[in-house]
Parts: C-alpha cells; sequence; structure tokens
C-alpha cells in the first residue's frame, strides 16, 4: 500500500492517536479563537466607531501586529510563562494553557482588523439613524456588531484557520509533548522529520479537509450577508 | 410656552454660516412644512430642531426643554432611509428594543399602516425606494411620538408611493401627531401643511398659516419662490 493510501486508511479508521491529536488542535485553537473574539471584537468595533486620544496609534500598533513572527510571539511567551519569568510560578509552560495563550495572543490583532473593517462603512451607513434616535454607546457597540455579525464571523473563522494552522509559537510554548501538547501542525513537523510520513500526511489531509471547509463556510456566511446589505 | 422654540439660532460649518438667527415659537400641533430653495438650509433647520446637531448660537427647545435632551420624544425620517441589516419586522423591533418596550402588536399595526405585511420577513435591503422610506416612517412612529420630522421624505419617489406616505403622515397627525416636514414639493406642501416655513440662504423669511403663505407671501424672496424665480 502506498504512503497516502496508508494515510487514509489512518483517517477513515479513526485512528486513536489521529484522533486524540486532531481533537487536541480543535480544542486548543477553538479556545484561543473565543479568547481573542471576546477582547478584539469589541475593541475592533470601538475603534471603527469612536474617535479617541491614541486612537491612531492602536490601529498602527494592532496593524503591526498582525505581522507578529509566531516564532517571536511563542519566545516571548516561553520567557513570561517560564519558571524564571513573571508568570512562571503559574506552571502552565508546556500545557495546552500556554498554547491557547500564544495562539490568542497571535490571532487577536487579525480579528481586532477584520472586526473594525467590517464595521467602519457599517458605522458610516448607521451613525446619523443612531444619533438620532439618542442610541447609547453600549447599544451603539451591540447594535453595530449585530448587524456586522456575519462579517465578523467571517473575521472568527479567518482567525481560527490561523490559530489552526500555526506551528512556530505552540511547538516553543507547548513542546510537543507526545499525548499532552501535540496538536496537527508540530506532529506533521515531527513526524515528517522522524520518516514517519503515513501520520503526517493523515494529519495533512484533515488539517487541508478543515481549511476547506472554513473558506466553504466563509464563502457561504458572505453570500448569507450580503442578502442585508443595501445596493439600491 | 408648549411647542417648540427656537430663539436667536445660529449655525456654521467651517466657518461658514448656513444658518443666521433663526427665532420662532410653534405650538405642537397639525403640520409644519420647511419650504425653501436648494440649499437654503431646510434639512439643516430640521436636524437642529431634532437635536441631532446643537445650535453654534441660540437656543432650540420643546416644551421648554433644550432639544437635545429629549430627542427621543419625537421620531426623525432621513431622505435616504437608512435600513438596518435585518429583516423589515426586526427594523420595526429595532426603536421599541432600545426604548425597554415589547409591544408586538405595535410591529403588526405599523406593518399593516405601512403596507408592508406582506413583506415583513423579508431582509429590509430588499425593499425598493418608496417600501423602505414607508418603512423607515413606521420605525419612527413605532414608538409613538409626540412629534414626526420628514426630510424631503418623498423625493424621488413615484405618484403611488407618495400617496402612501402622506397617509401614513395624515394618520399620524389625525391621532394627535404633530410633523415638520421639508420638502421642494409645492403641491404636497399645499395638500398637508397647515404652517409654512420659509427660509432662504439660511434667513427665515417667512412663518405664516399654509393658506395665506400660498395666497400671500409676504416677502419678495417667497414671491419669487413661488413665481418658480428662485
Amino acid at each position: 500500500m502506498t504512503i497516502l493510501g496508508q494515510a487514509a486508511e489512518l483517517v477513515l479508521s479513526a485512528d486513536a492517536e489521529l484522533i486524540g491529536i486532531v481533537g487536541l488542535s480543535l480544542r486548543v485553537s477553538l479556545t484561543a479563537t473565543l479568547i481573542a473574539s471576546l477582547f478584539a471584537v469589541p475593541l475592533g468595533a470601538a475603534l471603527a466607531i469612536w474617535q479617541f486620544p491614541l486612537r491612531q496609534i492602536l490601529i498602527v500598533i494592532s496593524t503591526s501586529l498582525m505581522a507578529l513572527p509566531p516564532v517571536v510571539v511563542g519566545l516571548i511567551i516561553y520567557l513570561l510563562l517560564s519558571r524564571a519569568g513573571p508568570l512562571g510560578h503559574y506552571g502552565i509552560l508546556f500545557t495546552p494553557t500556554a498554547m491557547i495563550i500564544a495562539q490568542s495572543v497571535l490571532i487577536f490583532p487579525i480579528v481586532l482588523a477584520l472586526t473594525r473593517e467590517a464595521i467602519l462603512p457599517l458605522n458610516r451607513d448607521y451613525k446619523n439613524l443612531l444619533d438620532a434616535w439618542d442610541v447609547n454607546p453600549v447599544q451603539r457597540l451591540k447594535t453595530l456588531i449585530w448587524d456586522a455579525r456575519f462579517a465578523v464571523v467571517t473575521g472568527l473563522l479567518a482567525g481560527f484557520g490561523r490559530a489552526l494552522a500555526e506551528v512556530g509559537a505552540v511547538i516553543i510554548v507547548g513542546g510537543n509533548i507526545a499525548g499532552f501538547t501535540r496538536v496537527m501542525t508540530t506532529t506533521i513537523a515531527l513526524e515528517t522529520s522522524k520518516g514517519n510520513l503515513q501520520l503526517a500526511l493523515a494529519l495533512g489531509i484533515v488539517l487541508l479537509s478543515i481549511a476547506v471547509l472554513i473558506n466553504a463556510l466563509i464563502h457561504w456566511i458572505g453570500s448569507f450577508g450580503r442578502k442585508y446589505q443595501v445596493t439600491r | 410656552m408648549t411647542g417648540l422654540k427656537l430663539t436667536d439660532v445660529s449655525y456654521s460649518v467651517d466657518g461658514t454660516p448656513l444658518l443666521h438667527g433663526i427665532s420662532f415659537a410653534q405650538k405642537n400641533e397639525g403640520i409644519n412644512a420647511i419650504l425653501g430653495p436648494n440649499g437654503a438650509g431646510k434639512s439643516l433647520l430640521l436636524s437642529l430642531i431634532h437635536g441631532v446637531i446643537k445650535p453654534d448660537m441660540g437656543l432650540v427647545t420643546w416644551d421648554s426643554i433644550v432639544a437635545h435632551k429629549n430627542k427621543y420624544t419625537r421620531g426623525f425620517v432621513f431622505q435616504t432611509p437608512i435600513v438596518l441589516r435585518r429583516s423589515v419586522r426586526a427594523n420595526l423591533a429595532y426603536p421599541l428594543k432600545i426604548t425597554g418596550q415589547n409591544n408586538s402588536a405595535a410591529i403588526d399595526d405599523m406593518l399593516e399602516l405601512s403596507h408592508l405585511s406582506a413583506l415583513a420577513d423579508q431582509p429590509a435591503a430588499s425593499l425598493s425606494g418608496g417600501e423602505a422610506q414607508r418603512m423607515a416612517i413606521a420605525r419612527a412612529l413605532i414608538t409613538k411620538p409626540a412629534v414626526l420630522l420628514l426630510d424631503e421624505p418623498c423625493s424621488n419617489l413615484d405618484p403611488a408611493s407618495t400617496k402612501l406616505i402622506e397617509t401614513m403622515i395624515n394618520t399620524f397627525v389625525a391621532d394627535g401627531g404633530n410633523v415638520y416636514i421639508s420638502t421642494h414639493d409645492l403641491a404636497q406642501a399645499k395638500r398637508l401643511a397647515n404652517v409654512v416655513l420659509f427660509i432662504e440662504a439660511g434667513h427665515l423669511r417667512e412663518h405664516e398659516p399654509a393658506e395665506s403663505f400660498f395666497s400671500n407671501p409676504v416677502t419678495p424672496q417667497a414671491q419669487a419662490y413661488l413665481n418658480g424665480d428662485l
């Protein structure tokens, strides 16, 4: 049987090791996306809606952070969480928690920028109406996030995809420990270097399938959202 | 006094004065048409009256309360309807939600008044211009405001849509509502208005009962406007 055939068999037979790795990957990346979005979505919306001191600086910083090299993020978080670091006493280095933190930091600027981009034009459309109704700041934020929900969810999916495909930061702070912190990308890197191409390829198939699924979802949500946009 | 009062109201943009010392008082009754040529300041005056912008000088009060402090007692409809990215029903529900009211019967009533019941669950973005404007008026009326402010609500609409909107306005007034409508459609002003506020170049030139304004305009500017020369 070819390597591709063996990889396909691993996927189709729901190999326990493979399922464990995929499950951990999804758990870490979904949690990181959720945590990043809790902060990035309201902040991205606020940057789109209001003028305030330091706004431009915040926009420049957040945009610059999108280009952060994952290994640098991994290194900084490693230094913070290592035993000698300021957060070393929590003992979370080389745990899934450390990987969640690293991925949250990496995707925060992406979700923030995409949220801001989604809400900027909507705020221009709605501003006069919401001003005329005297809508308070919290209601304004909720209204704009809700009405931009399709674009915001698209941003979250893009962030999730980025987190799932990340390797540099999680390998530094997670340590790639078998059965504990080994996720799809780090396993592919390790197993390829060991010559165990069947598992690497099987994980590659799963990762690619998830990427295709995410892009299909982004496309579908985008087309659904366009129904609610005024084109008159 | 009860009603609207403007005291020496002026407004400028980038140092260019657009409205000059406008003063008048008007009781809360009937339909008041704000007339004037393009660029006279009709929409600006309407925004100041609502309180969505504040004058550089002077004071706008409703029932002796500064306008921007009781905006919630009035409904405002823009020339180009602003459509929330929701269904028609959800658009109508929105003002109720932000004012803490839960009144689904009011939504059904407004859908019926605006002839939009059949489109209630459609995305509001799919409405035609006339339908969207009717929805915007219904949305402004759903919280039962005392006053409705309309900024050229029928511009670019066909006669049938205009008629439906005028019916909505007249129904609101028959129920005790008070309307301020800016329009450049003299025939519509004649059909609807009880009082005319005529502005030209940012100055209030006339504040007269509609009948006397149209039959016997006092100022040369109003005469020129009604003759089609301004």
